[in-house]
């Protein structure tokens, strides 16, 4: 055992691994919070750069571009409302209003520790549960996906804020707008209209980016010189206390984001509008979430952190990639000759404990590479607004074409950015919208799926003790919701009056 | 009543459903020779959710025309406008709005450096920078900076449309 452990050490300590591992993080990190620039895109751009590479060197590379790509995504999402990933749309809900009151630096610094914490307990998940938390992944079918996504749905009610209702039918739009593209099942079109761009369905981050930042920058131009006025970005960075009081809130976030990053197509957005959503609910200052609270902040990035080293699991354990990022890394993992599952743990275990060491460092290099780069990248704020939104606006023109190189994917973010300008005047919330958006596809493909192998049988969502389980959860928080609203119901109204 | 943003809102979400409920799905989803059971079929889906949307927006109608009865004369009082826009203001969106049409219809030909350029030039003096010595370097230098990032850096094949033959040789 220690002679394994040492010669993992050995094998890690060498000046290459280190320094790929640092400059994977900081090219992460700048990735990530381009908007347009997404981590897999990252992570299959380094891709090449790693052939040439050592295997450990390699892959501690491109595991520094996802990590360092989580973290940055909530970099735009926080100053410009722009996020970088689907799940930083969420620490945008209470990042960006900090940012508008002059508060960018401690929201910055918020989802950096945030970030750095989760990352830590997901990477220790992976070193002592990675056999356990596989097999428990390994018993989800698709019934067991479906009452989990019914369950994840019910953040709705959290970030729908006070207008309930509204956000209900964001939610419905979010999920009509999934439907777009081909059925999974039949392969038929569905809402296409003879449009071959529409066949493949619509992208996230071209709808993100326009339900996020063109309708902010559309509301800059709807208000006078006077109202323009921001105050300065304020040099106040998060403290000690405010870290302490958002701790407890880091850990379940990072709890949520272990569990779910685990378990294989569930990804970052899902774990970090979970978190923010049990925040909101036991937190005391409730009704500041969406307004800017930065537990809001520490509890989406604990959320979204939380999975970073947790899906890792089913792909070293298993050889299962859960996303797109980890499917990369297998690829990775199989141009140096090498195969990822148990046999992998039985006759590379020295290589296995050498990654271990560099993911545990990974999280130092994470909290270095963002307090550098604070400081500089929350200048941005300072930027005189008739600048920057026009500023933004080019950016996000580059970025959404950037994704899938086709000028359909910009006329799809800006007429996203209409709508949620719409949905803006209308007070109706776009969280709900994107949730639902992001979550659509497979809510109904796990439902139809699980009703094809239960031949039809309803029952089907009813076996086994995960989906009870699921169920029971879903039930309790939606009597907890309807609890809490009548207990506020003379301070909170359904709707927001006009 | 007053028509406040609910009842807006409101109407959208009825007007979506019963849209999508009567025309989008018939034509717009192919339904496939034989499906053996309904909830499998690709318009079921579809069906459930785009009536829940238009229930979701009859509620909030009623839920609002309850309101607006219960407080008939607040509301009276609340509706008061608390800030008098200028038309041109209130305009600017829609400006931005066209501009964005603009940009997206002119890309491919004039490429985005160039596109994105006279987008600057007319973005930003609307929104308050009228400053030569300010938008001309950002104007000039920012597409330019970022065509290149995506170009050399990212490798994305960002078309350089009729500036295509100076922007290869950089």
């Amino acid at each position: 055992m220690w002679e394994t452990l040492a010669a993992s050490f050995a094998m890690f300590a060498q000046i290459d691994n280190v320094v790929a591992l640092f400059a994977g993080v900081m090219i992460g990190t700048v990735i990530g919070a381009i908007p347009g620039m997404t981590t897999p895109m990252g992570v299959a751009l380094a891709l090449p750069f790693t052939f040439t590479m050592q295997p450990i060197t390699g892959i501690l590379l491109l595991l520094g571009v996802y990590k360092g790509g989580l973290y940055g995504g909530s970099i735009t999402a926080i100053l410009i409302n722009a996020p970088g990933t689907p799940a930083a749309s969420c620490t945008g809900l209470d990042g960006y209003p900090l940012a508008r009151k002059g508060e960018a630096r401690r929201a910055l610094d918020m989802a950096l520790y945030a970030s750095c914490t989760a990352d830590f307990i997901s990477n220790l998940s992976l070193i002592f549960f990675a056999g356990i938390l596989a097999s428990f992944a390994l018993s989800f079918g698709s019934p067991e996906f479906f009452t989990l996504i019914v369950f994840s749905l019910t953040i709705i009610a959290s970030v729908s804020g006070d207008d309930l209702l509204k956000g209900l039918g964001a939610a419905g739009l979010g999920l009509a707008l999934a439907i777009v593209g081909l059925d999974a099942i039949f392969g038929t079109p569905r809402f296409n209209f003879g449009n071959f761009d529409l066949m493949g369905g619509l992208n996230f981050i071209p709808v993100l980016i326009g339900l996020f930042a063109i309708p902010e920058v559309l509301n800059f131009y709807s208000k006078t010189e006077a109202a323009q006025k921001l105050s300065a970005l304020a040099g106040r960075g998060a403290s000690l206390l405010d870290y302490r009081r958002a701790f407890k809130t880091i850990l379940r976030g990072s709890a949520i984001g272990v569990i779910l990053g685990v378990i294989p197509g569930i990804g970052g957005a899902p774990a970090a509008f979970l978190s923010y959503s049990e925040a909101r609910r036991t937190s005391k200052n409730q009704g500041n979430f969406g307004k800017g609270e930065l537990e809001g902040v520490a509890a989406a990035e604990a959320g979204n952190n939380g999975v970073a080293g947790a899906t890792l699991i089913p792909l070293l354990a298993l050889g299962v990639p859960g996303d797109i990022i980890t499917a990369i890394i297998l690829g990775a993992f199989m141009i140096h000759d090498l195969r990822p599952g148990p046999l992998m743990f039985q006759q590379n275990i020295t290589l296995i404990y050498a990654l271990f060491i560099g993911i545990m460092l990974s999280s130092a290099y994470l909290f270095i590479v963002g307090k550098l780069s604070i400081r500089s990248i929350a200048r941005i704020a300072d930027i005189p607004q008739r600048i920057l939104f026009p500023v933004v606006l080019v950016l996000c023109v580059f970025g959404a074409y950037a994704i899938n190189n086709t000028i359909f994917d910009v006329l799809v973010m800006f007429v996203m950015g209409i709508v949620g300008f719409g949905m803006l005047r209308l007070g109706i919330p776009a969280a709900p919208f994107l949730i639902a958006f992001i979550l659509g596809p497979l809510l109904e493909d796990n439902f139809r799926r699980s009703l094809r192998l239960g031949d039809g049988d309803w029952t089907i969502f009813f076996q086994g003790w995960i989906t009870w389980f699921f169920w029971g959860l879903t039930v309790l928080t939606l009597v907890l919701i309807v609890w809490q609203r009548i207990k506020g119901k003379s301070r909170i109204p359904l709707g927001d009056g006009g | 009543m007053k028509l406040n943003r609910n009842i807006v809102a409101g109407l959208c979400f009825v007007g979506f459903g019963a849209l999508a409920v009567a025309l989008l799905i018939p034509h717009g989803i192919v339904q496939p020779p034989s499906v053996k059971y309904r909830a499998l079929s690709p318009s079921f889906w579809p069906y459930i959710v785009c009536s829940g949307i238009a229930v979701i927006g009859a509620l909030l109608l009623i839920y609002e025309l309850l309101a607006a009865a219960r407080t008939k004369e607040g509301a009276a009082d609340a509706a008061a406008p608390a800030t008098a826009r200028s038309a041109w203001i209130a305009g600017r969106p829609f400006v931005v709005m066209a501009l964005l049409l603009a940009i997206y219809l002119t890309l491919e030909f004039l490429g985005f450096v160039l596109t994105t350029t006279l987008g600057l030039v007319a973005l930003m003096p609307l929104a308050g920078e009228r400053r030569p010595l300010i938008v001309a370097p950002v104007a000039l230098l920012l597409p330019l900076a970022l065509h290149l990032f995506f170009v050399k850096a990212a490798q994305r094949p960002i078309p350089g449309g009729v500036l295509d033959f100076l922007l290869q040789r950089i």
